[in-house]
């Protein structure tokens, strides 16, 4: 479903050398498969799935997901792909303040080009807000903002899910019921979950865990140092 | 299917314009201001031509004492301003007769009731006289036109419903062209008639016999022989020849001939009152703009996460640059809105101002093609100040603006 194969990224800095952030060799998701990769902070994980997400380019290597190399799409056509293809959570969840949580949902799916408002309104239920679905993430707390942000990321069907550290702002107890709404939604819409954490607790309940210290080539953590 | 379309591109733009509703309609109101001001100025004073031009109540010239020819029309046909001197008797009857004149009405001016200005003359003026084509002055039901050598009235309509003279009542006129409580004449007139509104100077003032003026109480035993004015109405060329009678050759009176043509280059020498406002108007009008793209640009710092959001959820660079051109479309379609508004009150208020000082009644506010070319202006102005906030939004960068804030 999603392979990639001599993946690098590099960012440069003033003065010196491009920095080498992501090197990967070969990575694969199967469809419906979920996994979880851990490794600490700084170390290039988002930056690899921003890759993944047609968000960055890389400089060299190929991304295919589903049969489509991302590289060779343009860049209305990888916004495009996003949009239907890929959901992605993230630590911060990003809603749109000044939407309501519908709002944020059907913004999601119009940019996919297919409105559906039940649907969207079955995402949000299903994420336990049904009551809060016209309430604006101010008003919310701050698992039900990431419920609102995961009802967003999937309702557009997507083949893969990326969540990068989605419990990361949550308490054990709300970060425990979002990663079950997470894994139970992908279950149902048969999407990938490749899942980022440096929480060792999190990692421990996937099948399959990739330690990305050992996926990455690259480390730009020593090239800091 | 065209993506996201353009509900979704209003939608956003709606968001943000009622994130930032206070500067947002604080931009609005200043292109409002600016445009209506500029707007306003340019159609009271093309109305304003067209309204006194239209206002000379059918005549075609008037002959007055030697002096300003535009102070002859204002003070003879508009009822404003000091007359400039008088005519003899003789030299009414001698024009009179003068070929080429097809009509020739004497006024005398000089007094006045609580303001409002008594205007001697002959009867016939109100039965023979068209101060429209087509159109004579017409009594309302249960008067008549007063008798020549009576102590009578025949009011104008506004003058009528102002003071609330009713057919019968009497009044004392006033000496001099202002109200001043102890110049009372011992005269006393009778109303016999209330003029219909016609729209013109006539409904402003109080008409009485010319022999009333000329002989009024107290009047200078001289001005029993003379008139303020003639009014004129010419048969074809005959104001060439009389232009050249009276100013070129003459030096006793003055012809103010074409009317059309002498309040014309009044109103061209209030260019330069425009030209000012005009100015101002500009200047409002590039604040406005500059509020628009500052009010723009602030939202942006704020604004920049959020299309980062929408990027990554898969809009466009153009999708995101369209809702903050929209957006700034709304701001200057709003102040296009408020500036019409805003000429059409300052139109109205001055209309009725004139009409009140002078009884000329300018036509109604009309979309025309200043109105619509003012609009899309506005609305371009709105377009060209978004422009750099929008390179902004389309530059917005995905991977640095997601990252999580601390």
């Amino acid at each position: 479903m999603l392979e990639v194969n001599q993946l690098t990224k590099s960012y440069p800095l003033r003065g010196k050398q491009a920095m080498p952030v992501v090197q990967v060799d070969t990575f694969c998701i199967q469809s419906g498969e979920t996994l979880a990769m851990y490794g600490e902070s700084g170390s290039g994980k988002t930056t690899f799935l921003n890759l993944l997400a047609g968000i960055l380019l890389p400089d060299e290597g190929s991304i295919c997901l589903d049969g489509t190399e991302l590289s060779v799409l343009s860049e209305n056509q990888r916004d495009l792909l996003r949009a239907r293809s890929i959901g992605y959570v993230f630590q911060s969840f990003h809603l749109l303040q000044g939407c309501t949580a519908l709002e944020n949902v059907l913004l999601a799916m119009s940019f996919a080009g297919n409105v559906e408002r039940e649907w969207a309104e079955e995402m949000i239920t299903r994420v336990g807000l049904k009551e809060r679905m016209h309430h604006k993430p101010g008003e919310l707390s701050v698992g039900q903002q990431q419920r609102v942000a995961l009802a967003r990321s999937l309702v557009n069907r997507p083949n893969l899910l990326l969540a990068d550290e989605p419990t990361g702002n949550l308490d054990p107890k709300n970060a425990a019921e979002v990663l079950d709404i997470m894994r139970n939604l992908c279950l149902e819409n048969h999407a990938s979950l490749l899942l980022v954490s440096h929480d060792e607790k999190i990692v421990a309940g996937f099948e399959r865990q990739i330690d990305w210290s050992e996926l990455n080539g690259a480390n730009p953590l020593r090239e800091t140092e | 299917m065209i993506r996201p379309g353009l509900r979704t591109i209003l939608f956003l733009a709606q968001k943000g314009f009622g994130q930032h509703a206070f500067s947002s309609l604080v931009a609005s109101l200043t292109i409002a201001l600016a445009a209506g001001l500029f707007l306003s100025t340019y159609k009271i004073k093309e109305e304003a031509n067209k309204a006194f031009s239209n206002a000379s109540g059918g005549f075609d010239a008037v002959l007055g004492a030697r002096g300003s020819k535009l102070q002859l029309i204002l003070n003879a046909l508009f009822h404003l301003e000091a007359s400039p001197g008088n005519l003899s008797w003789e030299q009414y009857e001698t024009i009179l007769k003068t070929p080429g004149v097809r009509e020739a009405f004497p006024i005398a001016v000089g007094d006045n009731y609580l303001g409002y200005r008594l205007v001697g003359t002959l009867p016939n003026l109100f039965t023979d006289h068209q101060w429209r084509p087509g159109e004579n002055y017409k009594v309302q039901k249960g008067g008549r036109i007063f008798t020549d050598s009576a102590k009578e009235a025949l009011v104008g309509s506004m003058v009528a419903r102002k003071l609330n003279l009713k057919i019968g009542d009497r009044f004392h006129p006033y000496h001099g062209l202002t109200y001043k409580e102890e110049s009372k004449h011992s005269d006393i007139y009778v109303v016999v008639g209330l003029l219909e509104a016609t729209g013109t100077p006539a409904d402003r003032v109080i008409w009485i016999p010319i022999k009333g003026i000329q002989l009024m109480e107290g009047h200078d035993a001289s001005m029993a022989q003379s008139v303020s004015a003639v009014l004129l109405t010419l048969k074809g060329a005959a104001g060439f020849s009389l232009d050249l009678k009276y100013n070129k050759q003459g030096d006793r009176a003055t012809l103010a001939w074409p009317v059309a043509s002498i309040l014309g280059s009044f109103f061209n020498k209030l260019n330069w009152f425009e030209d000012v406002l005009s100015l101002v108007a500009y200047m409002v009008a590039f604040i406005g703009s500059m509020i628009i793209f500052a009010t723009l640009r602030s939202a942006m710092n704020e604004r920049i996460r959020e299309f980062a959001i929408l990027r990554c959820l898969g809009a466009s660079r153009r999708d995101v640059t369209f809702v903050v051109l929209a957006q700034s479309l709304m701001i200057s379609f709003l102040g296009a809105l408020g500036s019409l508004l805003f000429s059409f009150v300052i139109h109205s208020i001055t209309a009725r101002l004139i009409r009140e000082q002078t009884g000329v009644v300018m036509e109604g506010i009309a979309i025309d093609q200043a109105t619509i070319t003012t609009f899309f202006a506005l609305l371009l102005i709105g377009l060209l100040s978004g422009l750099l906030p929008a390179l902004q939004a389309y530059r917005v960068n995905l991977s640095e603006n997601l990252k999580p804030r601390t």
